[in-house]
């Protein structure tokens, strides 16, 4: 990545795949019952994610995502150990 | 008709429509009137799918196809009222029946691209739902929460006509109080365009013109096309305002070639002369065709010699709104159902648009000026790639 990947960075690409504003994406949101996100827009977002940053996200860790939060500090961690 | 049980009946109480001569009603019926640019591929200038109360995350697995089906049937419900919180039919007697030629051509060609170009890891999990083509009912469906059958026709080109007239039987039969019906198609995508330039089927001209002597095939369009049917008693009833009623429809095949029309034109016939049976009609009494009138060489043929063989007697009115709105595919026999139900309203023939002159060698009255039209009973036709035919019926309600 040319440019350093920050929370604000993961936030504005989420926001963007979402059509939502980046301010709705607070730590705490749930992506299901506050974005009304569903099992397969989840996985949606997460290969969005992975795709925009050259990560790999498994089933697994995505089934214990709940949270915008938990979903930013997967992704950074993904990046940070690549 | 003649499968209705206990004598009912089916009206047509609502309309919607979107076309790339106008969305509304209103809209459309005044662009049949106007002479259409020539363009090979016609389109929707203005579709926003948010005006129609499709979300960001509804957009995103639906394919335009869908999406068009769903604004229509939104227009249609709200034209018959039936689109609030109180519906006074239960809604498990509600039903869907919905038409598409090909479904979600964009998402399977686009996500084709990504598994060559990027591999298996990155095609959508949404592609199987957005690709499959009862996509526009099931959308419908959850939307107003309409548990009745919600089928899909597909038969090409007839697929909106073969809707109208299934749903109509699903009230005539007893099963449903209220049916939406219609098509939707948006697929002129890199590998559907050419595929219909390379089997000649597209106008090179870009000039859509019906029965013309000059015809050279048809223009490409997308469209979405519905109209709330109810059982006649029932709409009276809640004081709905009636379109026309239909009375009857035909449906055979030419069991002949995958795309060239029977030659004799037998299957439109049989299919037309079965629509009269249908509703009980004799063919003396039809005043009115809405044609599926594609401008191929073929079709016009085909189906200017099968209507003079129906109707040797009576020349009824023959206009095809092709010329203005080119070839909607799976979505034309809904808009079509559409403009014959409009032509009731406003006691009017659209023109058949962009002819100059009609082929002597057809023995038919091609509707040329918006002619005034005492209504009386109608047919609208569709004449399909696989040899599949339909014909429905309208009289006045």
């Amino acid at each position: 990545m040319s440019q350093p990947v920050t929370a604000e960075t993961v936030r504005a690409d989420a926001a963007r795949h979402l059509g939502i504003g980046a301010e709705q994406l607070v730590p705490g949101v749930l992506l299901g019952e506050d974005l009304g996100l569903d099992s397969l827009a989840g996985i949606e977002l997460s290969m969005s994610l992975e795709e925009r940053y050259g990560i790999n996200i498994t089933d697994d860790e995505l089934s214990e995502v709940t949270t915008y939060g938990h979903l930013e500090q997967l992704v950074l961690a993904k990046v940070a150990a690549s | 008709m003649i499968e209705s049980r206990n004598g009912r009946r089916v009206v047509i109480t609502g309309v919607g429509v979107l076309a790339p001569c106008g969305t509304g009603a209103e809209e459309f019926w005044a662009g049949l009137r106007r002479p259409a640019e020539p363009i090979i591929d016609r389109r929707i200038p203005d579709f926003d799918p948010s005006r129609w109360g499709i979300t960001h995350v509804e957009a995103r697995r639906t394919d335009r196809f869908a999406q068009l089906g769903l604004a229509a049937a939104t227009q249609a419900l709200a034209d018959a009222g039936l689109d609030g919180a109180e519906l006074p039919y239960d809604r498990a007697r509600c039903g869907i029946v919905m038409g598409t030629g090909i479904g979600g051509a964009y998402a399977w060609e686009s996500q084709s691209k990504i598994l060559l170009e990027r591999g298996p890891a990155r095609v959508s999990p949404l592609v199987v739902p957005t690709v499959m083509p009862n996509a526009a009912a099931a959308m419908v469906s959850m939307r107003y929460g309409w548990r009745g059958p919600v089928e899909t026709i597909v038969t090409a080109c007839a697929s909106g006509t073969h809707a109208v007239s299934n749903g109509a039987r699903l009230v005539a039969a007893g099963r449903c109080d209220a049916v939406l019906v219609g098509g939707s198609e948006s697929c002129q995508t890199g590998v559907m365009s050419n595929g219909f330039l390379n089997m000649k089927a597209l106008s090179s001209s870009g000039i859509s013109r019906p029965f013309d002597i000059d015809r050279d095939g048809f223009c490409s369009a997308e469209a979405g096309g519905a109209l709330v049917l109810e059982e006649a008693a029932a709409a009276a009833a809640r004081g709905a305002t009636v379109y026309a009623e239909v009375a009857g429809s035909g449906s055979t095949a030419d069991a002949h070639h995958i795309t060239a029309p029977a030659p004799d034109g037998r299957g439109a016939i049989a299919c037309m002369r079965a629509a009269l049976a249908d509703a009980g009609l004799s063919a003396e009494e039809v005043t009115h065709i809405n044609a599926h009138g594609t401008s191929t060489p073929l079709n016009d043929a085909t189906e200017a010699a099968a209507v003079a063989a129906v109707f040797a007697t009576t020349r009824p009115a023959v206009t095809s709104i092709k010329g203005v709105t080119g070839h909607a595919l799976g979505a034309a026999g809904a808009i079509e159902a559409i403009a014959l139900a409009l032509s009731f309203r406003h006691g009017e023939l659209p023109p058949t648009m962009g002819v100059v002159q009609v082929d002597p060698a057809f023995d038919i009255d091609v509707v040329l000026e918006p002619r005034r039209w005492t209504p009386g009973p109608a047919l609208s036709n569709s004449f399909a790639f696989g040899g599949h035919n339909g014909t429905v019926v309208f009289t006045p309600a």
